[in-house]
């Protein structure tokens, strides 16, 4: 009986053609780069949050007068004296929770649901927790249940201009999908951020090391050094 | 292991299918039965059994084999940055079994049995290594009508047209869809042991068919 299915299996092979080619689908070192690009992309839209929380602190002392000529006027709305809504594409309203305090105040704890950030249109939305742990320093949370990702910030203010303002942060996150496992943070002392509104991207600089294991064995690894003339050197365990 | 089928729009089609099935018994019975005063040639070998390879089965491949340009690339996630991806795709061509019955010089009723195997690897994004094989296979059972417009002792021509129906399998799926193979000229050479070749089109394939038989 083996003889017959080794006789066919070689009849098979002999007589059979190819339909169809296959996929390239090797995992190379430019997907790995493309991976760590996209968490650079979380970092970054991650600070966007604390940054528009600043935004939003900012209108909500502002005079009535002065709030007509603000961007927010219209599109952030109170449900309660503590609760803010407003619609920013995504599935549902975003809504921000202030506890009734300043986000500049010490111990002032804002948490947001529904921020469309994360890293791309299968994301379902972040959730944030901001928590103000001195003068114009805050550590944050955020949640992409969506994306399995989970990231928290240590962060200072380092400046401020008319054309945005600088930030100094530590961090370090996760992503878990399935039996894979993604470990990233800061390398070599504290990244920089710099937010110049929401119509720019911003400028991150710094370095960020990414560990990838499978069943807790680690099985790639991402660095990504960005430098605030834009420039960005990767380095993988593929090269 | 669920598994699903899918069966092809078959209500009209199914009914042409077994509309000719009946028919061609009914034809073949009454061929058979006919009024025994009626002199016929007498048919030299009443059975004949034959075995064949052929190809190209174009209605398997569009049914039955994905095409890689439609599988949809890794969403930038982790599981599928190491997903399992599709090596090179290869179908054996058709093999096929047929019995039939010689009612008359002319004519006889030939019931098939097709297989056709396809076979994908599979290799892991991460080693590179092979980590399976998917394979699938395609069962088609073609009764078909054989008229023979050539008939030498040692040479034959002819033509058929045949319906049935073709089964696919794949893990965990299976698709159904009508069968219908044309024809229009095949040949044997050879009395008792004989070797065809025929060229056809149809859900069946889409070229040419060879192999050899015996009649008895």
């Amino acid at each position: 009986m083996k003889k017959i299915i080794l006789y066919a299996a070689v009849l098979f092979s002999a007589v059979s053609c190819k339909v169809e080619y296959g996929e390239s689908g090797y995992l190379t070192s430019g997907q790995l780069q493309s991976y760590a690009s996209d968490i650079v992309y979380v970092v970054v839209e991650d600070m966007r949050i604390l940054n528009l929380l600043i935004d939003i602190d900012e209108y909500l002392s502002m005079t009535q007068e002065e709030q007509k000529d603000s961007p927010f006027y219209g599109l952030l709305m109170h449900e309660d004296g503590e609760t803010l809504v407003m619609d920013l594409g995504a599935m549902d309203k975003t809504v921000f929770r202030t506890g009734g305090k300043s986000i500049n105040g010490t111990g002032a704890v804002w948490t947001v649901e529904n921020y469309p950030g994360g890293r791309s249109y299968y994301s379902s939305g972040v959730c944030a927790s901001v928590e103000c742990t001195g003068t114009d320093k805050w550590s944050m949370n955020t949640v992409d249940d969506g994306q399995g990702i989970e990231m928290r910030f240590d962060i200072q203010k380092t400046g401020s201009t008319d054309t945005g303002r600088a930030f100094s942060m530590t961090f370090s996150g996760t992503e878990t999908d399935g039996n894979y496992r993604s470990e990233f943070r800061n390398e070599d002392g504290a990244c920089s951020y710099l937010y110049q509104g929401e119509q720019l991207t911003g400028t991150f600089a710094g370095s960020l090391i990414i560990d990838i294991y499978e069943n807790g064995t680690r099985k790639d690894w991402c660095r990504v050094t960005c430098s605030e003339d834009w420039s960005i050197v990767m380095e993988t365990s593929r090269d | 292991m669920k598994v699903s089928l899918t069966v092809m729009p078959v209500t009209s089609a199914g009914r042409c299918i077994l509309t000719f099935v009946l028919m061609l018994f009914t034809c073949v019975t009454s061929i058979y039965g006919q009024d025994k005063e009626r002199v016929h040639e007498p048919v030299t070998f009443k059975y004949e059994v034959r075995a064949g390879w052929g190809g190209f089965p174009f209605v398997d491949r569009s049914i039955m084999v994905t095409d890689n340009s439609e599988i949809v690339p890794p969403d930038g996630s982790l599981s599928s940055l190491y997903r399992d991806y599709n090596g090179d795709t290869y179908m054996t061509g058709v093999f096929s079994a047929e019995f039939s019955f010689n009612f008359r010089k002319w004519f006889s009723l030939a019931l098939g049995v097709d297989c056709d195997g396809i076979y994908t690897r599979r290799y892991s994004a991460d080693t590179g290594h092979k980590t399976g094989t998917d394979r699938r296979a395609v069962l088609t059972f073609l009764p078909q009508a054989r008229f023979s417009y050539l008939n030498r002792e040692y040479v034959k021509l002819y033509s058929s047209i045949g319906l049935g129906y073709s089964f696919g399998t794949s893990y965990g799926d299976s698709v159904l869809f009508p069968s219908v193979q044309l024809t229009p000229i095949g040949v044997t050479a050879g009395k008792k042991v004989f070797g065809f070749f025929e060229i056809g089109v149809g859900t069946l394939y889409i070229g040419c068919m060879a192999g050899a038989g015996f009649r008895f």
